[in-house]
């Protein structure tokens, strides 16, 4: 399975969205770092054909999806960012329905094995619009898992979900990650970190970089401090150098996590990166 | 695609809004059946009023029973002109002492024979009146085709397709009584009575049930997974206009009905009116006695029922429209509402003062009027216009009936309504998924910080 995004380009009246974004997917999860206003919802989108781009294109196996068509589509799953459900139905009536558009014949215990993946058989006869927000994500996630998606899209999958439904949430496609490709688009960095096999981080529409994880993790190794320092002396540290965290470490001293391609401070003691700190050494601010 | 055509249905009755409206609906129409029927009258007092009279329906179901179908003959015109001299004329002292034979008493009698003796009546000058219409038609070609070469040639074949027309009803007309009340005129005249309010509240009520159809699925945010399934847009799309389809016809559907089933449970029954020649169909007055189709009034019924479900069904389909663009509830209600009833308030201020008129009140008036029967798929509620006359427009040098230039013009726009608002779904892009409104605030907000 591969996913294959040549020259993706995407104007928005004068403001470019996406900028030549190239990039190429196989099997095994991707999680999409970036701020607000990157460019990944407009990847996103287009990838699952809502959007479409002003140039370049999106292929699958080879062939572009836009002569793809019902074929890409019945091999799509796709979870958006804040999805919506009609509220009048049941849980297990909206995955019939969504059963249907999918073209799955016999559904029920598809049905069945999906609610009990995602914990709601016992709340699969109450109408979705009762259901909490970490409720409604789950169930949106078994509606684009319904199909034995191929491809999988997920925009802010954990965004309102709690601790265990997040980690939940990482074992559920933990489980799906060697038949797939799974495009995890996401702000909470530690939801990908545990399960993505690639992380590409994009910024003002264009792919700074796509790597694995640990390749990422390995570039950084040199990079991220960790250093004691008086209360004090904390704003003119932020002010100085990319703070990753800070915490205090007794009533007049605090630990700072720091990003910083020489040693900060004498003090300063180098320490194994995480992904966040990958995030923090492309998009933290020096303010 | 049947299945999820089935899905889509019982999403329709699942929304508490949509409900509302067709319960809402339900009890307009047996309301106005109800009163149509005459049933209110029986509120006012019992004395031999307007409104009584009209209440005396099954006397004369009772009547013609006995009459049976007659065939009108001069012989029997007099016979029953000498049957109604000899009832006992009650109407100076209210209504007559003694008993009758159809009604409570003689007064009633009268005026029931009355009627049977007026429709004879008019059976005896139907033929004369057609012939008459004949005569003048072929003087009219006579006197175009002396013009020579100044003659007209569309008025040639005008009157000439007037003169087949009218001929072929003499020939096929058999003259026989029947009975009908006029209380099923009204069932599907909407011009008359208390139809005009309840249209509008029908026509109010379709634009919101499918405006809340088509934007549910933006407001809850649903579009964005359904376009993303195998069926994709353009089939969920055809799927859900096939849901317009349907519940536009049992809307129509459910009007008539209910109008029949109330009326025949208090009038009686109209199987003998069914296969009446229209032109012949008479009570009080004439129903369409120079309709130039040869057609029974059953298939008038049947007639006016498409045009009654053509004119919702386009209304619909401006729904549709309307939810496509604003892609939330109250803005698609809004405005389908203006265009809609709209044009309905305005085909209704411009029949008013046209229908049947003598004399054209207003010039811009009267061209507003012709050009809405002609254009306006609304104008098909008032069915009856378009088939009591000889009524034909100039298409490219050939006279066309209004009508069935109407119906088809009326399926053609049905059909580019449907081609737009389908492109308007599958669109993608931006607009698409805040919907005109947001799109044109986005605009805005970005020109005012620019």
């Amino acid at each position: 399975m591969i996913l294959e995004l040549s020259d993706i380009s995407k104007r928005y009246g004068k403001k470019e969205a996406l900028r030549n974004v190239n990039a190429r997917l196989e099997t095994g999860i991707y999680g999409l770092l970036g701020p607000n206003g990157a460019g990944k919802s407009t990847l996103m989108n287009i990838v699952t054909g809502l959007l479409k781009q002003n140039s370049g294109t999106v292929s699958y196996e080879g062939r572009d999806i836009e002569s793809l068509g019902k074929d890409y589509r019945k091999i799509l799953g796709y979870l958006p960012q804040d999805p919506g459900l009609y509220p009048f139905y049941t849980g297990r009536q909206l995955l019939s329905y969504f059963a249907k558009l999918k073209d799955i014949k016999s559904p029920e215990s598809r049905i069945n094995e999906l609610l009990e993946l995602v914990h709601l058989s016992d709340d699969a006869d109450r109408k979705v619009g009762e259901y909490s927000g970490g409720m409604k994500k789950r169930i949106g996630i078994a509606t684009a898992l319904l199909n034995k998606p191929s491809l999988l899209v997920m925009d802010e999958p954990t965004a309102g979900l709690d601790p265990k439904e997040r980690i939940r949430f990482r074992s559920i496609i933990s489980k799906i990650k060697y038949e797939s490709i799974i495009i995890i688009s996401t702000h909470i960095v530690s939801d990908v970190e545990h399960i993505a096999d690639n992380i590409i981080l994009m910024d003002e529409g264009e792919i700074i970089i796509s790597d694995k994880c640990t390749n990422l993790l390995d570039s950084i190794k040199d990079k991220v401090w960790y250093a004691e320092t008086e209360n004090s002396r904390v704003l003119e540290y932020t002010e100085k150098y990319k703070i990753v965290n800070a915490v205090n470490t007794d009533i007049s001293h605090t630990g700072l996590k720091i990003i910083s391609d020489e040693k900060p401070v004498d003090n300063a003691k180098p320490v194994y990166p995480e992904l966040e700190d990958v995030y923090m050494y492309y998009f933290g601010s020096d303010d | 695609m049947i299945n999820l055509f089935f899905y889509e249905l019982k999403k329709i009755f699942k929304t508490k809004g949509i409900l509302i409206s067709i319960v809402i609906i339900i009890l307009c129409m047996l309301l106005n059946g109800i009163n149509n029927a005459g049933l209110l009258n029986y509120l006012k007092p019992d004395v031999l009023t307007d409104a009584t009279i009209q209440n005396v329906s099954k006397y004369n179901e009772k009547l013609f029973d006995e009459l049976g179908e007659t065939e009108y003959s001069d012989e029997k015109y007099e016979e029953m002109l000498l049957e109604y001299n000899s009832l006992y004329d009650g109407s100076e002292t209210g209504i007559g002492a003694e008993k009758g034979k159809y009604g409570p008493t003689q007064a009633y009698d009268r005026y029931v024979y009355g009627l049977a003796l007026d429709q004879m009546r008019y059976l005896k000058n139907f033929q004369s009146d057609i012939s008459d219409v004949i005569i003048n038609a072929e003087q009219s070609r006579e006197n175009n085709k002396n013009l020579g070469k100044y003659r007209d040639d569309y008025k040639e074949k005008e009157t000439t397709k007037a003169i087949q027309a009218y001929s072929e009803i003499l020939n096929n007309t058999e003259l026989k009584l029947c009975y009908v009340t006029s209380a099923y005129w009204y069932s599907f005249t909407e011009s008359e009575g208390s139809n005009k309010f309840n249209t509008q509240l029908i026509l109010f009520f379709i634009c919101c049930i499918f405006s809340v159809y088509f934007a549910t699925e933006y407001e809850s945010r649903m579009s964005k997974m359904t376009y993303v399934t195998y069926k994709g847009r353009l089939s969920m799309f055809a799927v859900k206009n096939a849901v317009v389809f349907v519940i536009s016809f049992l809307i129509t559907l459910l009007s008539c009905l209910i109008n029949i089933i109330v009326l025949t449970l208090h009038h009686g029954g109209m199987a003998d009116a069914l296969s009446q020649p229209v032109q012949l169909i008479f009570n009080n007055e004439p129903f369409a006695e120079f309709c130039p189709f040869n057609i029974t009034f059953g298939q008038y019924m049947l007639l006016a029922f498409f045009m009654k479900f053509t004119a919702f069904y386009f209304a619909s389909n401006i729904v549709v429209l309307m939810s496509v663009l604003f892609r939330k509830s109250l803005p698609s209600i809004a405005f389908s509402a203006l265009s809609v009833i709209g044009i309905l308030q305005l085909t209704l201020y411009a029949y008013q003062d046209n229908l049947g008129a003598y004399e054209i009140k207003s010039t811009s008036l009267y061209n507003v009027f012709q050009w809405l029967r002609t254009y306006s798929p609304i104008s098909l509620l008032w069915s009856r216009e378009y088939v009591s006359s000889f009524d034909v427009i100039n298409l490219f040098g050939e006279p066309v009936y209004r009508l069935h230039f109407t119906l088809i013009f009326s399926w053609i726009l049905i059909l580019v309504l449907f081609v737009i608002n389908s492109c308007l779904y599958c669109r993608r892009g931006e607009a698409h998924d805040i919907g005109i409104i947001g799109y044109f605030k986005k605009i805005w907000k970005k020109r005012s910080i620019a």
